[in-house]
Parts: C-alpha cells; sequence; structure tokens
C-alpha cells in the first residue's frame, strides 16, 4: 500500500467516525438545518472567545452596500488553538469567508464549518463536530 | 612542540566511532509503511515502552491525552450503542421512564455543567479530528496521588490519592465525586463515590426516539459507586474502563466498553476553559421549542 492510500484510508475512517452524530458536544441536529446551508463574505467585528463555543459576529455587506449582521458559532476557544486558528488571524477587522448551516428557528444566526481568508488558509471548525462539508481531519 | 598523532590511536579512534554510529543507526525506529514496486519491506518500528514512575515503578499516566486515531482500537460507534443497550436494560423501570423523559436542554453539559465520568471519556475517545484534540485529559502522577485535569467539562480537577487513603466518612455530594486509587498490578483501580446524583451516565438514549427527538438522558443518583480501571496500553495508549452502580436507580452493575485515548503531541495541553451563560443556549431554546 502506497503512503498516499494509507493516508488516504486513514483520513475516510477518520472522517466516518468524525460524521457520528453521537460525537458532538450538542448536536447539529437540535439548532442547525443542514437543508439551509450559508455562506458569506465578511468582516468580522467582534470574537467572543468563549465556552462552549466561540462566536464570531460579522457584517455581511451586499452589493447595494446594505449591513447584516450575523453569529457564527465554532469550536470552543482551545479547539481552535490546537487548530491554529488564533486571536493573531481571527480578529475584528479580519476579512473573512464563512460556510456553514444556519440555525433553525433564529434568524442570522449560523454554525460555521469553515472559516477561510483572503490569502487562501482555510480552518475546518464546525461548532458540533461533525461535517458534511469539510473534513475535520484536515486543517 | 609538535603534535604527533598516533596511528594506532587513530585507528582505534575511528573503529570507535564507527561502531558508536552503527549502533545508534541500528535503534533508530524505523518506518512502519510497506512499499509496492518490489522494494524491500521495512520491519515496524518497536512499541516505545510504558514509561514508568522512578518512586515505584507504576506506569507513569503522566501526560495529556484526547482523541484517538481510528486505528487504535477505541470502540465504535456499533459496540457504544450497545453498550447503552445494555445500560438501559440494567435501569429500574421507573428511573427507565424517568430518564426518557427527560428534555434535551435538561442534560446539565448544555448549561456548561460536567459531563463527569465515564461519559467524559466516552466523549474524549471517540476517533478524533486528527490536530484538534477536542476533548483533552491532562493527567499527573505524583507520589501520593494522581491527579486528573479536565479542559471541557470546563477546569474541572480530580485528586485521586494513592497513598492508602480511604473515603472520608462524610463526602460533600460533588459532580466527580470523591476518589481514591490504588494499583492491581500496572492498573490504577479508582474508587468513586460522594455523587451528588445531577451527571448523566452517557450521551447515548436509553429507548429509541422519533426521529429529530432529541430527548432522553441517562440519570444517576447519590448512590452511585464507580470502579475505574486506568492503564496504559503503550507508551501512547491510555485505556480506561468503569464499572458502574448505583442501586437507587440501576439493578445491577454496567460495565463501560474499554475506551483508548491518545497521548497529545508534545506542546498540546489543557487550557483554560470556563464556561458561563452559554450565549448559544437561547439559540438552542429556540430551536427545540415544542420537542422533548
Amino acid at each position: 500500500m502506497t503512503p498516499k492510500v494509507f493516508c488516504g484510508l486513514v483520513l475516510s475512517l477518520g472522517s466516518l467516525t468524525a460524521a457520528m452524530p453521537v460525537s458532538a458536544h450538542h448536536s447539529f441536529a437540535a439548532t442547525f438545518d443542514r437543508d439551509k446551508p450559508v455562506t458569506v463574505k465578511a468582516v468580522i467585528t467582534e470574537v467572543h472567545w468563549e465556552n462552549p463555543h466561540t462566536l464570531m459576529y460579522v457584517e455581511v455587506k451586499d452589493e447595494s452596500g446594505h449591513v447584516e449582521k450575523w453569529t457564527f458559532e465554532s469550536y470552543p476557544p482551545s479547539v481552535l488553538y490546537r487548530k491554529g486558528l488564533r486571536q493573531n488571524r481571527l480578529k475584528p477587522g479580519a476579512e473573512v469567508t464563512l460556510t456553514g448551516f444556519a440555525a433553525k428557528s433564529v434568524p442570522n444566526w449560523a454554525e460555521v464549518s469553515i472559516v477561510a481568508f483572503p490569502d487562501g488558509e482555510s480552518f475546518c471548525v464546525p461548532a458540533s463536530g461533525s461535517t458534511s462539508v469539510c473534513d475535520a481531519n484536515e486543517r | 612542540m609538535e603534535k604527533s598523532f598516533s596511528a594506532a590511536g587513530v585507528v582505534v579512534g575511528t573503529a570507535l566511532l564507527g561502531l558508536v554510529i552503527l549502533t545508534r543507526a541500528a535503534s533508530v525506529p524505523v518506518a512502519a509503511r510497506q512499499r509496492g514496486g518490489g522494494q524491500a519491506t521495512v520491519t515496524p518500528a518497536p512499541a516505545k515502552p510504558v514509561p514508568r514512575t522512578p518512586w515505584d515503578g507504576k506506569p507513569d499516566l503522566t501526560g495529556t491525552w484526547g482523541g484517538p486515531l481510528p486505528a487504535m482500537g477505541t470502540p465504535t460507534s456499533e459496540q457504544r450503542a450497545s453498550s447503552v443497550a445494555e445500560l438501559a436494560r440494567v435501569y429500574q423501570p421507573w428511573a427507565l421512564e424517568k430518564s426518557n423523559a427527560l428534555a434535551y436542554l435538561e442534560d446539565p453539559r448544555l448549561h456548561c455543567g460536567p459531563w463527569g465520568f465515564p461519559r467524559y471519556i466516552d466523549g474524549a475517545s471517540l476517533a478524533a479530528p486528527r490536530n484538534a484534540f477536542y476533548f483533552l485529559l491532562q493527567i499527573v502522577q505524583a507520589p501520593k496521588e494522581t491527579d486528573v485535569l479536565i479542559e471541557y467539562t470546563y477546569a474541572g480537577y480530580r485528586v485521586i490519592p494513592t497513598d492508602g487513603s480511604t473515603h472520608p466518612k462524610t463526602m460533600t455530594p460533588s459532580y466527580f465525586g470523591d476518589s481514591v486509587g490504588h494499583w492491581e498490578g500496572d492498573t490504577l483501580v479508582v474508587d468513586v463515590k460522594g455523587f451528588n446524583g445531577k451527571i448523566w451516565l452517557a450521551s447515548g438514549k436509553l429507548g429509541t426516539r422519533p426521529p429529530g427527538d432529541l430527548g432522553g438522558g441517562t440519570m444517576t443518583s447519590d448512590a452511585l459507586h464507580e470502579v475505574e480501571r486506568w492503564r496504559l496500553v503503550d507508551a501512547g495508549t491510555l485505556e480506561y474502563q468503569a464499572t458502574i452502580e448505583d442501586p437507587k436507580v440501576l439493578t445491577g452493575p454496567w460495565t463501560t466498553p474499554k475506551y483508548r485515548l491518545r497521548r497529545a503531541p508534545p506542546g498540546v495541553v489543557v487550557h483554560e476553559a470556563v464556561c458561563l451563560d452559554p450565549e448559544d443556549l437561547g439559540v438552542m431554546k429556540a430551536a427545540t421549542k415544542g420537542q422533548k
């Protein structure tokens, strides 16, 4: 087995287990709607480095200049730290593209699965630990 | 004065140097991968020996432990489901009914409460994203006690005396209970009692729920009594198993699966993780309104 195949096998096994619903801190299904995917280009206004979830308060500007405020939840601060997403990058003023799933009953609130920066760096950081849009075994 | 080198000395010195280099090379672990294309198979790296404490020679559990890689033998989702099914069978009927009637939002962990043990280990031992270590445990083993630092049940800790201490006569009821430990061979056996009845035993549900219904819990009482077995499978793998009794709530003992945790890479340590008034509780409440 080549190293690539071996790594692929480990990763795919890992993502199988990562997709287990029981793995979540709280269930994704409780709060978020997999049928409401959301992607926004936004500017961060605040980051609340809190438990159980880090919260990103962002402003999304549309073509007409109208600004909408959104809140995205992610991993606890300690987990983001270990994934490399830290206060030096995730901070007020930062431009980000956030991909995730909207909350079921509250507007402008979502779980973020992917935080991507203009320089191409991105992080897989879903709040509930289970993902369908990115492999949490990768960055 | 002119320095002169003994030719014999050079020969001996070179030979010795060569010997040192050869033996050092032989002791360096080699990669365990087998390659195709006609290349030679290399032997697997030997597992590192279990570290032992100098004061009593017992396995040293000191370190930071987190989610294992899938291949490390931690229970699969099927094994966990079947373990919860076993647990359901030992609940007293009234307690089973009450557990199943608990609302999703009554789960203490959603209110920044501890997961407790064994539930925290059940969560920590899920095969984790490779570089995230979602749930961490840090263990500090000392001559007379072993301390367990828990990150994600919010800055919790357990002190486990290993000096022959027994439980005090009176114990203030607590989420983590009062622990006393002793060694049986290479296994640290920890007896825990004095619980406050507020933790849930497991993250699974005791009965089947209709789709989308997240209610149900696994209640305990203040009569909860746990006997844990902690051991190092190898230098990089920590195994945990617990036998649970709760005469007020269960008809008999329940033993968890053997969970496995991986030693985190150097530099990975528990962070402070204080949880107060989760900001997303309102969102969860709105989302789960009308369901149990």
